[in-house]
């Protein structure tokens, strides 16, 4: 019978707390998990049996929410929603398979929590950054697009919007630095993702040790009040599901 | 106003979590499935019934 | 999920959530032919890709201005195609029925295309 797997974790864990059973799962739910060991891993599992996922957001929430429930309990490399696998003896031929490289990442996950910590422009200060000293912008335009031709008020636009935006880099490349040296108190696992879009400033993740969400909290108040014109957002405790980007053939 | 305020708080949760379990995680993409206007035409091996071609799929539905 | 997972923010809750949804946008980008939306689709992947060309060749040109390395009739003639080259786009973004937010692949950890 197809199932669907949730987590992969070493079997100590498991063993330690098997005798509490699975009493961590959302209330309400009608879930039965099921153990899949295989030598030093477990996957956690259960069974799928029209092997159809459903599409609505309601039954990928709750996957994420059981993810969730068993990630407060231990420490799992979590699946990506629609991991469902024929059988369960595919399950431990996967684990198998796959052990050395699912060692390595539960290792560097052991014991740690992802959180995400975004900076944003505010919309209201956006435009400081970016156009307040637009007017030096002027005076460094290149000669050559002076002229008032309509071809060179076209460049001439286009040439502003090109420094603005080199400005811009630049910025978010400055307090970058200063975010990853603060960072670096509390963790060296952190991931910056590209910036995606022209009002993130910051985007990243990054993994700290269990007890450390304090220690977190109490620097990104920090970072907030350094920077108040900017949104700082942390959100968090994740299951480690950037730091378990495995991708198993 | 306060109601609403959970509401938005909520959605950007969700949002979060969306990403993180649509994209993010363990994937296993032992198999493939091509298709071509949702019809299946190509499967490469059929152990692993699901891809991350699929999840795709599905993050469009959930959106 | 039940519990939100907001430990710290400032500014406007609304305001993080249209950041948060262009950070992760919805699947706009999946390209699935069926027989009612495979022109359309083509489009916009051929429309992306010379999109993505039209902004380096921008970027290349404001570098070299930059430089100061170009002459007066190079300018006139650069200015000029930069010109008729974003019109172009335009007019086919429209005959399409595309916007700019259609024209951008996300690339996953490359962050988006545009």
């Amino acid at each position: 019978m197809p199932v669907i797997v949730y987590a992969i974790l070493d079997s100590i864990q498991i063993n330690d707390s098997i005798s509490h059973g699975f009493d961590f799962l959302p209330s309400g739910s009608t879930v039965q998990l099921e153990l899949v060991p295989s030598g030093i891993l477990t996957a956690i599992v259960s069974s799928q049996p029209d092997n159809k996922l459903s599409n609505s957001r309601q039954e990928v929430l709750a996957y994420a929410g059981i993810v969730d429930k068993i990630s407060e309990r231990f420490s799992i490399l979590p699946m990506r929603y629609g991991s469902v696998v024929a059988s369960c003896a595919d399950v431990t031929a996967l684990l198998e398979k796959n052990s050395e490289s699912f060692i390595k990442v539960l290792n560097q996950i052991m014991h740690k929590e992802e959180y995400s910590l975004r900076l944003f422009f505010s919309h209201e200060h956006h435009g400081d950054v970016v156009h307040e000293k637009s007017v030096d912008v002027t005076l460094s335009l290149p000669d050559i697009l002076l002229g008032n031709t309509e071809t060179k008020n076209y460049l001439l636009k286009k040439y502003q919007e090109h420094i603005a935006e080199e400005k811009r880099f630049k910025y978010i490349e400055k307090i970058q630095l200063v975010i990853t040296q603060d960072l670096k108190k509390i963790t060296e696992i952190v991931d910056y993702k590209k910036r995606a879009t022209s009002g993130c400033i910051i985007d990243a993740v990054l993994l700290i040790e269990r007890g450390a969400k304090n220690e977190l909290l109490a620097l990104v108040a920090e970072m907030q009040s350094r920077y108040p014109e900017h949104n700082v957002i942390l959100t968090g405790p994740w299951p480690p599901y950037n730091f378990a980007q495995i991708k198993l053939a | 106003m306060q109601e609403n305020l959970y509401d938005v708080n909520k959605e950007i949760t969700i949002l979060d979590v969306l990403d993180r379990v649509l994209t993010k995680g363990v994937v296993i993409t032992g198999d493939i499935v091509i298709s071509v206007a949702d019809i299946d035409l190509i499967y490469l091996g059929l152990r692993v019934l699901l891809s991350s071609v699929e999840t795709m799929e599905k993050r469009r539905a959930v959106n | 999920m039940e519990e939100d997972k907001i430990l710290f923010y400032a500014g406007s809750a609304n305001e993080i959530m249209q950041e948060l949804e262009k950070i992760n946008p919805d699947d706009q980008t999946r390209i699935n032919a069926t027989p009612e939306n495979v022109e359309s689709g083509l489009a916009k992947l051929v429309l992306t890709l010379i999109e993505l060309i039209r902004k380096l060749m921008e970027k290349q040109a404001m570098r070299r201005i930059e430089g100061d390395s170009l002459t007066e009739d190079q300018i006139e003639h650069l200015g000029e195609t930069l010109m008729k080259l974003e019109n172009k786009m335009e007019e086919l973004k429209k005959i399409f029925n595309l916007t700019d937010k259609d024209l951008n692949l996300n690339l996953g950890p490359l962050g988006d295309l545009l």
